[in-house]
């Protein structure tokens, strides 16, 4: 166990250094939340204050999962997957790391624009620390569903299609602009098979104390299943595709 | 391990969908010997490969590495193999130094042991000058070069070498096959798998031809070519050539008995009445003797034979990777 924890450890790291945190990537992580929150800002402080906990869902979900699908691609066509594979390594092993490489890059997205939030609107922070195991178990499911995104396609420009195909939908569906209980029936119910959706309700618990969907302690199980859910179809696809 | 064997395949099968890319090959490959694979393009070398270290499941057959099967045990073939794939996959923004750090870590080799292996190979592969470069920075010989020195950073037993040095120039070829020479003599078992004749009769014990994902023959070098038969030739080449010799070894190319190939003249049939001919006139004219020596059929010819594939297809192959 320690040793995969270390296998694990080592993978992100030096997907860390080798993509994540390259400043063009860093840009383009940040650059559509941040203009997202800047669009929004020009309705007025009122309107903002309702969509800042989404933005911030919706940043944590960009960063976790929009550079993690690419470069699971561009591992299954530049052969580096495999080449983690001749080492002694097991699929969920080497998944693992990956997801932890997203996970950081979302983490690291969502720091650097949460004090803007904060600090620019004065949006309230209600409950901290439940913001703060928010944003970890939000950034590890959406690096997972990047994961299972990027499993499939072998070019990076189709896993980015694919990757947007998914995200940009599941963006509007998941209550970022407009709460799910306002929504149509129908889109209602393809909410809650989302894991955006339970994020955006967990950051406004956090912060302007209105998640309608669950209570926070339900939104965070699920979460987690669907990152377990992610990381587990993922393996198994990986392993049919790759061997 | 069982009776010295460090791979043992029996009825090995793949099919990637209909198509057979390996069809029952069995053989074995002794503990500290270089065993080597040769055969063009699509014959089954690189999946036979994938297959013995854990990247293809074959459809049937099974074999064992270092006496670990490949399915059910399949983290401790990785364990105890080193791979030197086809293309150099390495990570091309890390540092030689970090690249091989990251895989020694992937092998569980402890800290204090990988920096001192990794200073080690760095030395030994004349790296250590551009240890610190990002690799992407390195020429096609240094990136194979380092790729070897991954593939040995946890010391395994067992290397496998897949067109090791395919796309390399004349003298960086030289430099890893030395280097593989070497690996066997400090006793790792080798499996290489190459389409350039000459590198698999200057490194191998033992060869097998594959092709068409059947293997055809498993032999020495020496033993194969020797099944060649009727090419062997004797080459006869004179200092100085007295009129009367002249007038013999006329009398015998007119025949067909021998061939003048530039100033030399090759017996290729009637070998010793021919040299006993040839020696009857030397000796009667007290003329010094000349240098005669056995020509043998060399690997290439026994390739083409076995294999139906010309020389110059496989290195017009080679140039095309190359390429």
């Amino acid at each position: 166990m320690v040793k995969e924890l270390i296998k694990i450890y080592y993978i992100m790291a030096k997907d860390v250094k080798t993509y994540y945190f390259k400043p063009p990537n860093l840009i383009m992580g940040l650059m559509f939340p941040a203009v997202m929150i800047f669009t929004f800002s020009m309705r007025g402080i009122r309107d903002i204050m309702q969509f800042l906990p989404g933005l911030i869902a919706m940043t944590t979900f960009f960063g976790a999962s929009s550079m993690e699908t690419v470069i699971i691609a561009l591992g299954r066509r530049d052969k580096s997957l495999e080449r983690l594979l001749m080492a002694p390594l097991a699929f969920r092993t080497m998944l693992s790391g990956k997801i932890l490489g997203g996970m950081a890059f979302g983490l690291v997205t969502t720091l650097i624009l949460l004090p803007l939030g904060v600090g620019i609107f004065s949006l309230p922070i209600q409950k901290p620390l439940l913001l703060a195991v928010s944003i970890v178990v939000s950034a590890f499911s959406f690096s997972s569903f990047g994961a299972f995104i990027g499993v499939y396609p072998r070019e990076s420009w189709n896993a980015m299609s694919l990757g947007n195909l998914t995200r940009f939908p599941m963006v509007f569906l998941s209550g970022v602009f407009l709460p799910v209980h306002k929504m149509p029936f129908i889109l209602t119910k393809i909410a809650y098979f989302l894991p955006l959706t339970y994020s955006v309700d967990l950051m406004r618990s956090a912060t302007i104390n209105q998640g309608n969907i669950l209570s926070w302690h339900y939104s965070l199980i699920i979460l987690v299943l669907f990152g377990i859910f992610f990381l587990w179809i993922s393996t198994k696809l990986i392993k049919r595709w790759l061997i | 391990m069982q009776n010295n064997v460090a791979i043992e395949v029996r009825n090995l099968t793949k099919y990637y969908g209909d198509l057979l890319a390996v069809d029952h090959i069995n053989f074995q490959v002794q503990l500290g010997e270089i065993f080597g694979f040769l055969g063009p393009n699509g014959a089954g070398k690189t999946t036979t490969i994938r297959i013995l270290i854990g990247l293809a499941i074959p459809s049937s057959g099974f074999a064992t590495v270092n006496g670990y099967h490949i399915l059910t045990q399949s983290q401790q073939v990785k364990q105890g193999i080193g791979v030197v794939p086809e293309e150099s996959i390495l990570y091309d923004d890390l540092s030689a130094r970090r690249n091989l750090y990251f895989i020694g870590r992937m092998y569980e080799v402890s800290p204090p042991l990988l920096k001192e292996r990794t200073n080690g190979l760095l030395e030994d592969f004349e790296l250590p000058r551009v240890s610190p470069r990002p690799i992407r920075t390195f020429s096609k010989g240094m990136k194979r070069k380092l790729t070897l020195a991954a593939a040995l950073i946890h010391d395994p037993e067992t290397l496998f070498l897949d067109e090791p040095t395919a796309g390399l120039d004349v003298m960086s070829s030289r430099t890893l096959r030395e280097k593989i020479k070497r690996l066997k003599r400090e006793g790792k078992t080798i499996f290489l798998t190459t389409h350039n004749i000459e590198e698999a009769e200057r490194l191998c014990d033992r060869i097998a031809i594959i092709n068409k994902g059947k293997i055809l023959t498993i032999d020495t070098p020496q033993r194969l070519k020797s099944k060649v038969k009727g090419k062997e030739a004797l080459e006869v080449q004179f200092d100085h050539i007295s009129p009367n010799i002249q007038e013999e070894l006329n009398k015998l190319c007119s025949s067909g008995e021998i061939i003048r190939k530039e100033g030399r003249y090759l017996i290729t049939s009637n070998i010793s009445q021919n040299t006993r001919k040839i020696l009857a006139v030397v000796e009667k004219e007290k003329a010094g003797l000349p240098d005669i020596r056995s020509i043998l059929p060399s690997l290439e010819e026994a390739f083409v034979k076995l294999t139906s594939v010309s020389a110059e297809e496989m290195k017009k192959e080679e140039e095309g990777k190359s390429g």
